[in-house]
């Protein structure tokens, strides 16, 4: 199981990183959504994990991306963001995130939206 | 699973720890250049980051103080808020708290801080001034221009709007250096190992030099020489890869500064600007971690004693602001740290005065010390120019403390100071502790070393050649007369080897120039400084031991100790 995460916040990337490889993931960390995208083009993702304001290429222009190339659009993405902003939700849903989670979240909360999301797809393929 | 969990609580302590770490000289940088949108959003990532990295790890407190530090700073970032010295207070008040949560995590103490103060102080902060005024700020402060001048329109935007961020300020692109973190013990054994190669290739050069001068042409002699050059060179890339793995930029020391003098300079009512340069100069991981107690000793003081209130300055022609420079240098061999203020200098006769009532010094003595000698009575134990001395520079400790910290890592201070126009304080240290250039010195029978870096020049004399005057032996060199002492006398060694010559060592150790009169100079030979355990290095003038090339072990002489404790007794 190999995460990308997507934040423009070396602590927060490296924070992340952490957490996740304790709990037995894979990490690939990129800056920002251009960054993502290069790092999807060489990887084998299993999911995104991506902060939403980022320089350069903010988190809803690289999940619109995503969901544009038919090689990469069936990876599930989490949104962990700042913004608590009903609007901003939205907007992330509409691009095509699969969850989105308001900053501070724990590393537990984080797992559980990533555990959620990919039992969600797996019941739908079974 | 634990294990795994401490690693990552660690690595948020370091990340966390230098986060705000950083954050201090930019709250300075704030105060100085008023509202200025790009520090306050510099700062404003810094408490973000801690506060999201906090919330992964589920630590409560840490957020809920980041987050109110955080909504203040946002609200300074979009101008609806005017940033005033009471703000900044709060704020600077919260990273205080942050660290001492931050602390408590790494001691894993369990205490239950109580955090609802500097909540309180926060939401009333923002309470206070949550109705935005732009134009007419109600916070009176003494920097209205600056702020005029950092609140533009152009704050306005909101930072929120994600098509926006494609334009946000560029983040300095990260350089990516590849690191590691090593344990230090780890580095040091390598250091050690190095200096056992160094002694190892010194005795291997004395053997290859004696077999060259007995078998002069034999092919396997000639190839060992070449071998043994070799060696020599590559032991040296050596020992500069191993020095160079423990140097860390003095940064490290100096960021605590800006802080620290304005929170000092605030509680005096004075107003000092502080500069500093060099931050980049490296010096070894020791000297990190001990020069700066010393540094911010000799700051405080300068703060306290030397820069004078804004009316006094006023009044003597001087910008009301004060200065204080702390310059960071490399100078051959050694580095030097300049602390440099704009203050009222240091009193000769004020000092005179002290070290007389103090009982340092005799009236008869004081006639005859030049004023370099006076201000240099500043450095003895039991001397401090206040009576009463003030919270800031007092606490019990002299500065004698600052001399004999800065001779713990073989180094000296100056001081220069002129009335009215200032006072420097000069820290020189040697570059590295660990392996210095010595020269092999004879006294009677015993071979010492001594550091090379506080040789000026040796020279051969003979007995009569030196002088009396009025108790003290000198010589005359270049029409300067310098004090000369005896090293036999000094180390009570004597033997049948006085001749009617003497190697005279001339020594320059802080503003001091002396000789030292030895029976023979053996050469110079690069040593390995190893502390000797169970003896006082202070008290006895022994500076270490070293295994020479021959395997003998010699003591290395703290000429520095010496010269003090002669001087001090002969005046």
């Amino acid at each position: 199981m190999k995460v990308l995460v997507v934040d423009d916040d070396k602590t927060t990337r490296k924070m992340l990183s952490l957490i996740l490889k304790s709990k037995g993931y894979e990490v690939v960390t990129a800056e920002n959504g251009m960054d993502g995208l290069q790092k999807l083009g060489i990887e084998q993702i299993n999911l995104i994990l991506t902060d939403m304001n980022m320089p350069y290429m903010d988190g809803i222009e690289f999940i619109k991306q995503v969901r544009a190339n038919p090689e990469i659009s069936h990876i599930p993405i989490v949104m962990l963001t700042t913004e608590a902003d009903e609007e901003e939700k939205q907007r992330a849903y509409k691009a095509g995130v699969d969850d989105y989670l308001v900053k501070p979240a724990t590393g537990e909360q984080i797992v559980e939206s990533m555990k959620r999301i990919i039992k969600k797809i797996f019941g739908k393929k079974e | 699973m634990t294990d795994e969990m401490d690693e990552i609580i660690n690595e948020f302590i370091i990340e966390a720890e230098e986060i705000l770490e950083g954050l201090d000289p930019l709250f300075v940088e704030l105060e100085q250049r008023g509202q200025d949108a790009e520090i306050i959003n510099e700062i404003f990532r810094g408490m973000h980051t801690i506060k999201g990295a906090a919330g992964f790890l589920g630590f409560q407190n840490l957020v809920d103080v980041a987050h109110r530090a955080e909504t203040i700073l946002k609200k300074l970032r979009e101008g609806e808020m005017i940033i005033s010295p009471e703000i900044t207070d709060a704020i600077l008040k919260a990273t205080d708290v942050l660290r001492m949560l931050i602390y408590h995590i790494k001691t894993k103490e369990e205490v239950k801080e109580d955090i609802n103060p500097i909540l309180n102080l926060l939401d009333s902060v923002l309470s206070q001034a949550s109705i935005p005024q732009v134009e007419e700020p109600k916070v009176a402060t003494e920097k209205i221009e600056e702020i005029k001048e950092g609140i533009k329109p152009e704050q306005e935007e909101k930072v929120i709007k994600p098509e926006e961020t494609v334009s946000q300020i560029p983040k300095e692109k990260e350089k990516e250096v590849a690191t590691l973190r090593v344990d230090v013990s780890r580095i040091d054994k390598v250091m050690d190992l190095a200096g056992e190669i160094v002694l190892a290739r010194n005795r291997l050069l004395n053997l290859a030099n004696k077999l060259e001068a007995k078998y002069s042409g034999d092919e396997n002699v000639e190839s060992l020489i070449e071998t043994t050059a070799f060696l020599d060179r590559v032991t040296s890339d050596l020992q500069l890869a191993v020095m160079k793995m423990r140097m860390q930029p003095l940064q490290k020391v100096f960021v605590k500064f800006p802080r620290m003098v304005r929170d000092l300079a605030r509680s005096l009512g004075k107003d000092i600007e502080l500069e500093i340069r060099g931050e980049d100069t490296e010096v070894d991981k020791s000297v990190i971690e001990n020069i700066g107690d010393p540094l911010v000793h000799i700051i405080r003081n300068s703060i306290d004693h030397g820069i004078e209130s804004p009316d006094e300055r006023l009044a003597k022609g001087k910008p009301e602001k004060g200065k204080i420079l702390i310059d960071a240098y490399q100078k051959g061999t050694q580095i030097v740290i300049d602390i440099i203020d704009d203050g009222k200098g240091i009193d000769v006769e004020v000092v005179k005065a002290k070290a007389i009532t103090k009982g340092l010094i005799t009236l008869e003595e004081a006639e005859k010390m030049s004023d370099d000698a006076i201000i240099n009575l500043i450095f003895l134990p039991g001397f401090s120019t206040k009576d009463v001395s003030t919270e800031v520079s007092g606490r019990g400790v002299g500065m004698d403390v600052v001399k004999s910290n800065v001779a713990k890592l073989n180094g000296y201070v100056e001081i220069f100071t002129e009335k009215d126009k200032g006072t420097t304080f000069r820290i020189s240290l040697p570059l590295t502790l660990a392996i210095i250039q010595a020269m092999m010195i004879q006294v009677a029978e015993e071979i010492y070393a001594v550091p090379q870096s506080m040789i000026e020049e040796t020279l051969r004399v003979k007995v009569s050649q030196l002088k009396e005057v009025s108790g003290q032996k000198v010589l005359t060199i270049r029409e300067k007369v310098l004090p000369v002492f005896i090293l036999n006398e000094l180390l009570g060694v004597f033997g049948q080897s006085d001749s009617d010559k003497k190697y005279i060592l001339v020594a320059s150790v802080g503003d001091r120039r002396f000789c030292i009169a030895v029976d023979a100079v053996l050469g110079q030979e690069e040593i390995v400084i190893k502390t000797i355990n169970g003896i006082d290095s202070e008290a006895c003038g022994i500076m270490g031991a070293t295994i020479t090339g021959d395997g003998k072990v010699v003591l290395i002489l703290d000429l520095a100790l010496i010269s003090r404790k002669v001087f001090s007794v002969k005046g």
